[in-house]
Parts: structure tokens; sequence; C-alpha cells
């Protein structure tokens, strides 16, 4: 047996066996943290805040450094691709509000007053009226090496660290990419009223996101461990979609996806799914699909009771999130409340293995650093 | 009768070519404009609330309705303008400033104007400032803020602190809601309701406007 490491952690928790301890999986996608609580906490722990940089722009979260992963133990490793050459970001002053398109011509706004994210403003696809519309838009070339620049770099530093990496997506999933496209409303209604151009959408999103990953995955070669990809399709009380409509035109996309990946990835490569909100309905689907490990299980949402979850799901999906909920209780909690509802999610979700810490979300520009720290708190008293 | 039949099914099924040329045919059958309203319209988008509270149907078939009723509603308004027929109140539509989500604040809005309100949707990003100006401008009945986000529901006590520096909080009911937003939360800024969904927004919005009168 090899001396366990972040990595050999990670892959044991994976594989549904007990750690030496619960795997940390920040830096993956969606468990991060806003730059200005990141600030906070790199002063908290004695680290230079002025150190802090934002490597998420839509999301502003911070670019979580070397010596601040070390200082909470954290076991993963982000990899990030870059953007494509002929793409950069350009921030414009628009009267209240920053905007910037991004490489899929969607455009973001964030307010300049107390603005904390930025948040789509307008969708290329808006006014398109036929398929061929749909058929027209270009994207950038999923498989600009640009892209995939230093991402062997990256995986080679990740070993070097013994950390577990994991490959965070580029964008949303083929779902999301094609709401953002075409905008949300208009993207629901042709689900009914234009099929054709709902399926060719996703098609093309299906398309982009199989070539980006042809790459990605052959720049990881044998170190890859761990994909992520986020499709939200669940909102805090509900499906965003019914399950005949998932199962219509998401879930053979997103079967196709994943088997893709899989089977380009080198090595064994574990697929990590994000929705927020209340997914319980189609966690089966997800898991026929191929889908390896679910994140965040939103605790505040619909039918997301931890312990039931594990009991139903827990021999099929690693929960990777779930740690503390980021809608009530990182937030407005005592650092004592805090601390106990960390350690009473851990005792529901990770006996057996099958469980990778950290909160439900991204932790916000509104959590006090105290919780945080009291979070880790409990965190460490449950290993 | 049959008219009224065809318009909730189509509404229903998101027809909106139904919609409209069953109202069309309804009022030239005789009908007043108030009944195909109440008995058509309004008795569809309830139906559909109901499905949409019920996890029957989900936020597509609830847009599709919606644009089926705007088109119905097309024919229709300019009649029941003529016939003098009164909305079942006004209700001022926004998420609050900091905040540009807007889909589920929309839902509200559509299952609003399909329970027959007038509804003002001021879109995203609104200040407290603008919120109030336009409540003294129309005398609304009720004032519906949206927020999507943790950071942003904080937003919604201040609205409601202006409108009491403002003397406007007698005179209007305040109702929230978005996804981080509870009940408790309503209670503790000292909202009038607190809506989990679209649906419900109809229901608490009639109960506050019955309270007004």
């Amino acid at each position: 047996m090899p001396e366990t490491n972040s990595r050999t952690r990670l892959e044991k928790a994976l594989n549904h066996r007990e750690p030496d301890r619960i795997p940390l999986g920040f830096d993956a996608h969606c468990c991060g943290i806003h730059i200005k609580t990141y600030r906070k906490l790199r002063e908290s722990l004695g680290l230079n805040p002025e150190k802090a940089r934002v490597s998420d722009r839509i999301q502003q979260l911070g670019h979580l450094d070397q010596d601040f992963k070390e200082k909470i133990n954290n076991d993963v490793e982000g990899v990030y691709s870059n953007p494509p050459s002929g793409w950069e970001f350009e921030r414009k002053d628009r009267d209240k509000y920053w905007e910037f398109t991004d490489e899929f011509g969607i455009t973001w706004r964030m307010p300049k007053d107390g603005g904390l994210y930025y948040d789509m403003w307008d969708h290329p696809l808006q006014d398109a009226d036929s398929v061929k519309d749909i058929e027209k838009l270009e994207f950038f070339d999923p498989q600009d090496p640009a892209r995939f620049k230093d991402i062997a770099e990256q995986f080679a530093r990740a070993a070097k660290l013994e950390k577990a990496p994991v490959f965070n997506p580029n964008t949303g999933g083929i779902f999301e990419m094609a709401l953002w496209l075409r905008g949300f409303e208009e993207f629901y209604q042709d689900m009914i009223l234009n099929p054709g151009m709902a399926e060719t959408l996703l098609d093309k999103a299906l398309e982009y996101k199989k070539k980006f990953w042809e790459k990605a995955l052959e720049a990881a070669g044998e170190e890859i461990l761990v994909v992520a990809e986020a499709d939200d399709i669940a909102s805090q009380d509900s499906l965003l979609i019914s399950p005949d409509m998932y199962r219509k035109f998401v879930k053979p996309r997103h079967k196709e996806l994943f088997s893709h990946i899989k089977c380009q990835a080198k090595t064994k490569a574990y697929i990590w799914y994000h929705s927020c909100g209340a997914v319980k309905r189609l966690l089966p689907d997800l898991i026929e699909e191929g889908v390896d490990i679910i994140n965040p299980v939103q605790l505040s949402a619909a039918d997301m009771n931890a312990e039931e979850l594990k009991k139903e799901f827990g021999r099929d999906l690693v929960f990777w999130g779930g740690g503390i909920d980021t809608q009530k209780a990182l937030p407005n909690f005592s650092p004592e409340e805090v601390k106990e509802a960390t350690k009473r999610n851990i005792e529901n979700l990770a006996s057996g293995g099958g469980f990778v810490f950290a909160p439900v979300h991204n932790v916000q520009a509104d959590v006090p650093a105290e919780n945080f720290l009291a979070m880790l708190e409990g965190f460490n008293e449950m290993n | 009768m049959d008219y009224i039949i065809n318009i909730v099914e189509d509404l229903q099924a998101g027809n909106a070519e139904g919609v409209k040329t069953n109202v069309e045919q309804a009022l030239e059958s005789g009908m007043s404009a108030d009944e195909v309203l109440q008995q058509g319209m309004m008795k569809a988008m309830a139906v559909v609330g109901e499905k949409f509270k019920k996890d029957e149907i989900f936020v597509p078939e609830v847009l599709v309705a919606a644009r089926a009723m705007k088109r119905g509603m097309k024919v229709l308004k300019p009649v029941l303008v003529d016939d003098k027929v009164e909305s079942q109140g006004t209700v001022l539509l926004g998420t609050v400033k900091g905040d540009l989500h807007d889909i589920g604040k929309n839902l509200v809005g559509m299952m609003l104007e399909g329970g027959g309100f007038e509804v003002i949707d001021m879109g995203v990003d609104v200040e407290a400032a603008e919120f109030v100006a336009k409540l003294k401008e129309e005398q609304a009945d009720v004032l519906a803020m949206s927020a999507l986000l943790t950071t942003t529901m904080p937003e919604m006590k201040n609205v409601i602190d202006v409108l009491k520096e403002e003397g406007l909080r007698d005179k209007v009911k305040v109702i929230i809601g978005g996804a981080p937003v509870t009940c408790d939360y309503a209670d503790q800024i000292e909202a009038d309701a607190y809506a989990k969904d679209a649906a419900s927004a109809v229901d608490k919005v009639k109960e506050a406007v019955t309270s007004l009168k």
C-alpha cells in the first residue's frame, strides 16, 4: 500500500471506502470562495490578504493560492483551461454596470454599486426564429491549443504536490449552454413549441463539449482523475423541467457526453456533476448516464435530506458538498451553530466513504471569517 | 360554452392561436369580456398554477400557457376597457437592487396577469427610490419584490424601511419571494406575505388586496 496522500485519499473516497480522513474538496467547480471573503480569510489565517486575486470572473471567486490550500489542508487542485486565442476579456462601462461579452457572445453585467457577481444580460440567439438561425451560430474552436497550453503543467504540479486534480469545466453544461445562448424563457418554450430548434442547439452544445474534452483529456494524459461538468436541472423546490422532458432532450446527450469523456480519458475518469436544487427525482437517471459524483447536495432544497440521500443513493454516488448549507447556516448562524451543523451533516454523509467535504456552494461574500473557520473546526473534529 | 372550454384547454396546452380565436369567437357570440376573462382565462391560469404547485407541470409548460394567455388578452383587454371592467388590483413588481435575476419574477407577473391583476413590471435591479416613485404615481395595491441571492435579500428590508420613511407603508401590501427567501424572513422584515412560488403569489396577492378593501 502506498502511503496516503491527497490523491489516494480521494481515490479511496471515490471508491466508496473510508479514507484515513474525509477529503477536503475546495477548488473544484462551485467549491470556491468569493474574493471578498477570501481576502478576509487570508487575513484571519495570517496570510497576506493583498495577494488575493479573482480567478472565476463571473462568480467573482478568489484564486485559491497554494499557501491557503496548505493552511486548510485541502486535498484538491483545480485544473482550469484558458480562453481561446482571439478572445480577450474586455470590461465595458455601461452606466450602472460593468459589462463583458464572453467567448460565446453572451453578455454579462455586474452592478457597479454593490455588485457581487456578473449575471447574464443578453443572449446571442434571443431573436432566433428557425433551426437555420441556430445553425448559423459559430463558436470559437473548442480544440484551440491556446485553451490547453498549460494543462499538462497544471497536472504535473498537482502530482508533485501529491494532490487530487479536478479538471473544471470552462462553461455551463449542455442544457445551461442552450439556455444561456438562446435565453431562458425562449429555450424553455422552444422545447414545447419549436423542439427542432431546441434539439439543434443542444446538439451544437454537445458537439462543442465533446470536442473540448477530447483535447482537454489528451493534454491531461494519465494524470486525469475527476472531470467536472455543471448543468443545473433543478430549482429550490422542484425540477426546472419535467422528468419526461429531461429524458427526451437532455438525458441522451448527457449520456453521450459522459461516455465520450470516460472513453477519451487515458485512465479512469470519474464524472463529477453539479446541479443545484432539488435533484433527487433525477438521481437515478444521472447514475444511469455514468455520473459518479454528485455536487452539491443542496440541503436547503426540497426533498434533499442528507441522511435519506445517503441511504438511497450512497452506494452509487459520491456526495461532494453538502458539508454546510450556504443559504442560511454559513452566512447567518453563530460560529457554534455552524460547527454543530457541519458535524451533523458529516455524520449523515460520510460513513463508508463516498463523501468529499465542501460547503453546498461557493462561500459567498456575506460569510463571516469566524463562520468559515468554525466550519473547518467542525470538519477537523470529525476526522 | 364551447368557446370557454376551448380557451381553458388551449391555454393549458400553450396553443396561443387557439386561445386567440376562441376569445374572438366567444366575444362575437355575445359573451361579455368579463365572463371570458373570469370563466376562461383566469380559470385556466388557476388550473396551470395548481398543477405547477403540485409539480405536475414545470416552468416550460407555465411559460407557453402564459404566452397563450397574453395572446388572448391582447384581444380581450380593449373590450374590458370599453366595458369598464376593473382589474382585481394593481401590483408593482420588480427584482431588488443589485440583483439581475428575472425568470421567477416574470413567472409571478404572468400568473398575476392570469389572475386578473394589473401588473406593472419594473424589471431587475430596481432601487428603493424607483419603487417609491412608481408607487406614488400608480397607487398600486401591492408591491411584489423578488431576490434570488442571499446577498441581495437585505435590500428588501431596505425598501420596506424607505416605505416607512415615506409614510407609504400602510398604503401598500408588500409581498416577497425568491429562492433563498423564507416565511420567517418575511416576518423578520415585516413584509405582509411570502410566496413560495408563482402560483402561491396569486393567492397571497388576492388575500392582500381583499384585506385592503
